[in-house]
């Protein structure tokens, strides 16, 4: 909210002491003001070097802005400062998510966990992410599927940077072509945004692609990404629709479970 | 009024709509128009060519042909794009109670029977 920010930008301007740059931050990232939330956050941390939450929320915001390094950085900072901070735990799990590091994120959850185990969306990751280790695929750290162009229907998650998050698409030919797709599917869902707000639309909720050798369903799942579902050609759009729903909704509850 | 203008007949008598276009694919404009409400035709086409051309170079990157049809659902209504012969897009808007289906098969339609 426009007076959050205002509220918590008096206070932080009446008192730069004021530990009101957490929420300022973080409202800001949000908001997707990144550069802003990023400058709040340095003055924070410059000024609470010794404080686990500023390296956390410093940490989110970098995830953001695809400085996975630095991300990494300002999480294993956290850490060090607070062994039980549950959100660089998180945030670690995310970055090595990012990695399908499944193993590294299974062991960042279980500590997450660990330190809050009334945290019923962490627990259910947590066993979620037991599965697919076991399972042993590096596929099954995709939330919603199966690897897409193999003949079935497949799923594609990418993050609003165009960075894969979750699933692959096989070219027809068999090479790998998720991240290409990805990062056009980041420059689709701009424009679908732009087109729904300036057609009037509103908010839009699903976009359905019909084509002689495929059908496709986009959704966002979170307000930061976009999940592809597709099939054979000929499926019928509203079913891949409903798929392409079920297929966010986990995505989404795996994305909050990580904290992002 | 143009016989491109009569190929949009079926598309502007189906409930809800509120514009139907044939749209040059390439850069946007418009070709023709019958729009039901005043809506900022150029605007649809124009938006309308991009968003196909993005969904077009997806579409050819992950080894497929180009599509044929997209349909975006929003609060307030859709947007539907056919691709048709003559590189040409047959665009419909529609508010939140158009008929989709409806017009989904008249821009197949449109697609099979051609423009002429």
């Amino acid at each position: 909210m426009a007076d959050d920010v205002q509220a918590l930008t008096a206070r932080l301007a009446a008192d730069p002491t004021s530990l009101a740059f957490l929420a300022l931050a973080e409202e800001l990232r949000c908001r997707g003001q990144l550069a802003a939330a990023r400058a709040i956050a340095s003055g924070g941390v410059a000024r609470h070097p010794h404080l686990a939450d500023g390296y956390d929320v410093m940490g989110r915001i970098l995830a953001d802005q695809g400085e996975g390094d630095l991300a990494f950085d300002a999480w294993t900072t956290a850490l060090r400062l607070s062994p039980e901070h549950i959100g660089a735990h998180k945030g670690l799990a995310y970055l090595a998510f990012r990695s399908n590091d499944l193993a590294r994120v299974l062991r960042h959850l279980e500590l997450a966990a660990q330190h809050d185990p009334s945290d019923e969306a962490l627990v259910r990751a947590v066993e979620r992410t037991r599965a697919q280790v076991a399972g042993g695929s590096p596929s099954a750290a995709s939330p919603t599927g199966t690897p897409l162009g193999a003949g079935g229907p497949g799923t594609l998650l990418v993050d609003k940077q165009g960075r894969r998050l979750a699933g692959a698409i096989l070219h027809p030919d068999g090479s790998e072509v998720s991240d290409t797709i990805a990062a056009q599917l980041a420059a689709v869902a701009r424009e679908i945004a732009r087109t729904a707000r300036l057609l009037q639309l509103g908010v839009w909720s699903n976009l359905e692609v019909e084509g002689p050798d495929a059908t496709w369903s986009l959704v966002a799942p979170t307000q930061d990404t976009i999940l592809l579902a597709a099939d054979q050609p000929g499926t019928p759009p509203g079913r891949l629709a409903m798929t392409a729903e079920r297929a966010a909704r986990q995505a989404g509850q795996w994305l909050e479970s990580l904290g992002t | 009024m143009t016989r491109d203008h009569d190929v949009l007949e079926p598309l502007v008598r189906i409930p809800g709509v509120r514009a139907a276009l044939l749209v040059a694919e390439d850069d946007g404009l418009v070709v023709s128009e019958a729009s039901m409400t005043d809506v900022d035709t150029a605007a649809i086409a124009a938006l309308s060519s991009s968003l196909w051309g993005k969904l077009r170079k997806t579409s050819v990157a992950s080894g497929h042909r180009p599509p044929q049809l997209l349909q975006l659902r929003a609060d307030h209504g859709a947007l539907l794009v056919a691709g048709l012969e003559r590189e040409l897009l047959g665009v419909a808007v529609t508010g939140d109670t158009g008929n989709t289906g409806l017009v989904r098969l008249a821009l197949l339609a449109l697609q099979r029977d051609g423009v002429r």
